[in-house]
């Protein structure tokens, strides 16, 4: 599996961004990302543009939206959906979610713990989800300092809760970004895993959220799998078995290095949502056997970012199914 | 220039999270329409009123008030009102503006619409612009648009 830096939320001079398509483009190409998802609020007049800009810089772009509604922000990328934003509403969410999915696009709920009104008009996600099947990301970090922010707390907590109750949905961070902002407080990443043979376009990382093979990071690049027998899994996976190993390595992103400090300090095992193992480490390659006697399994890294002690890395869960249930 | 158009809403806070539309004919092949977009007051100006805003938004999105002191909280003040502007051509939904700006001059025509817009011809036709209320925090709010056509592709 190759990850690929990826961000998910980025905003034009099409809303209420700063930066035109070519700007975005050149500015994304500088920060290392390998693609971007432009998302503008409730329109997808730059999508074009910013991809031919991105052509030159080697920038993969996927276009997309950020549904800005009275009652939360939804990422929707892929540029298929036909929805129009000032049709959704409290009773019909489900519907019109399930509709841009079934164009091919994917489903995000954007930094659902803001306040909101009147911080943010509207930023925080109100909506009550008849079936979250209808979403195939959670923002459980977004925007700047993410690890440390009071909502990344709620959305960690609201996304464990969804996993626990056995929605399969893809952690992710957005950076939501909106302006150059070159000195700005620190910010994470997006890793998106195509499998090695797979070359890196808007279809194929948008599988790739599909099937979970993402992780979030601020610093560091992790290499994670879940082996079973001699067969290799990744995290996202579901995994029909009894025990398995997990085979966790981190070591500090050198470009990100350059501009905050970063440590890895030690790395915490869930099960379930309860806490099964947190052991201090410093990233060199480790092997965890454990039992599956759980329905998932996640993994975060702790560490310090510019002598902040935080979360330095969420990978997605593990799904354990059960014989003749696997695939369901 | 010719102004095709004129609307005047006065709404209050009640009306928060409403789509206003009004329809205009456009019965000429013009080169683009030009939106003049306004409200007014932008800012909640009563720090007040404003502070219990905040502080009841936190409570009820479960974050920890106790973190934040009225100084922490009064750095956000002015609070804004937020309206965002969207069009829909007799055949399709042109776009939304969604910029913080209380007074934006908008153009859709076939090759220069303004970023957020698709570029279209001007279709005879009714045409509509809605005013999407994103947030109404002053009690009243009073909203202008003008619509005016410009430039006639049969006379060039």
């Amino acid at each position: 599996m190759k990850w690929y830096r990826v961000e998910l939320h980025t905003h034009t001079i099409a809303s209420d961004g700063i930066m035109d398509p070519e700007e975005l483009a050149k500015r994304g190409k500088k920060r290392n990302y390998d693609a971007i998802v432009v998302t503008d609020h409730n329109t997808t007049t730059s999508c074009n543009a910013v991809a031919e800009k991105g052509k030159k810089v080697g920038l993969v772009v996927v276009p997309g939206i950020e549904w800005t509604t009275f009652w939360g922000h939804i990422v929707v990328s892929g540029g298929h959906s036909t929805v129009d934003w000032r049709s959704i509403n409290l009773d019909n969410i489900d519907e019109k979610m399930a509709a841009a999915r079934k164009s091919g696009d994917i489903v995000t709920v954007a930094h659902p713990k803001r306040p909101g009104t009147p911080f943010c008009s509207e930023c925080r996600f109100l909506y009550k989800l008849k079936d979250w099947n209808n979403v195939d990301a959670y923002e459980v970090w977004s925007h700047y300092n993410p690890s440390l922010a009071e909502d990344t707390k709620l959305a960690k907590k609201e996304w464990s809760n969804l996993i626990n109750e056995g929605y399969k949905i893809a952690p992710v961070y957005g950076y939501d970004w909106h302006e150059p902002d070159e000195d700005g407080p620190a910010y994470a990443y997006t890793y998106v895993g195509l499998d090695d043979e797979l070359p890196l376009t808007p279809e194929n990382i948008l599988q790739a959220i599909r099937d979970r093979h993402t992780y979030l990071a601020m610093g560091v690049n992790v290499v994670a799998s879940i082996l079973v027998d001699d067969k290799e899994f990744f995290f996202g996976d579901e995994i029909l078995a009894k025990q398995a190993t997990i085979k966790l390595q981190a070591h500090v992103s050198s470009d990100y290095k350059k501009r905050f400090d970063v440590e890895v300090k030690g790395l915490r095992i869930y099960k379930n949502g309860k806490m099964f193992l947190a052991k201090k480490w410093e990233g060199e390659e480790i092997e965890i056997p454990v039992d599956l006697d759980c329905k998932n399994i996640r993994v975060e890294l702790y560490g310090a970012v510019d002598g902040n002690d935080c979360d330095i890395a969420i990978l997605s869960p593990i799904y354990i199914v059960k014989r003749g249930k696997k695939g369901l | 220039m010719t102004k095709i158009a004129e609307f005047n809403w006065d709404i209050t806070s009640a009306d928060t999270k409403k789509h206003l539309s009004g329809d205009f004919l456009v019965d000429k092949p013009y080169d683009k329409l030009i939106f003049d977009c306004s409200y007014t007051p932008k800012y909640l100006e009563d720090n007040v009123a404003g502070l219990k805003m905040m502080k009841e938004a936190l409570v009820k999105a479960d974050w920890s008030l106790s973190k934040y002191t009225d100084e922490d909280l009064l750095k956000h003040m002015p609070l804004a009102n937020h309206v965002s502007w969207s069009v829909d051509s007799p055949i399709e939904f042109v776009g939304t503006k969604h910029k913080h700006d209380p007074h934006q001059i908008l153009q859709v025509s076939n090759g220069q619409s303004t970023p957020g817009f698709k570029n279209t011809p001007i279709y005879e036709g009714r045409w509509s612009i809605t005013a999407s209320l994103n947030a109404v925090l002053t009690d009243k709010l009073s909203i202008h648009i003008v619509v005016s056509g410009d430039g006639d592709n049969e006379m060039v």
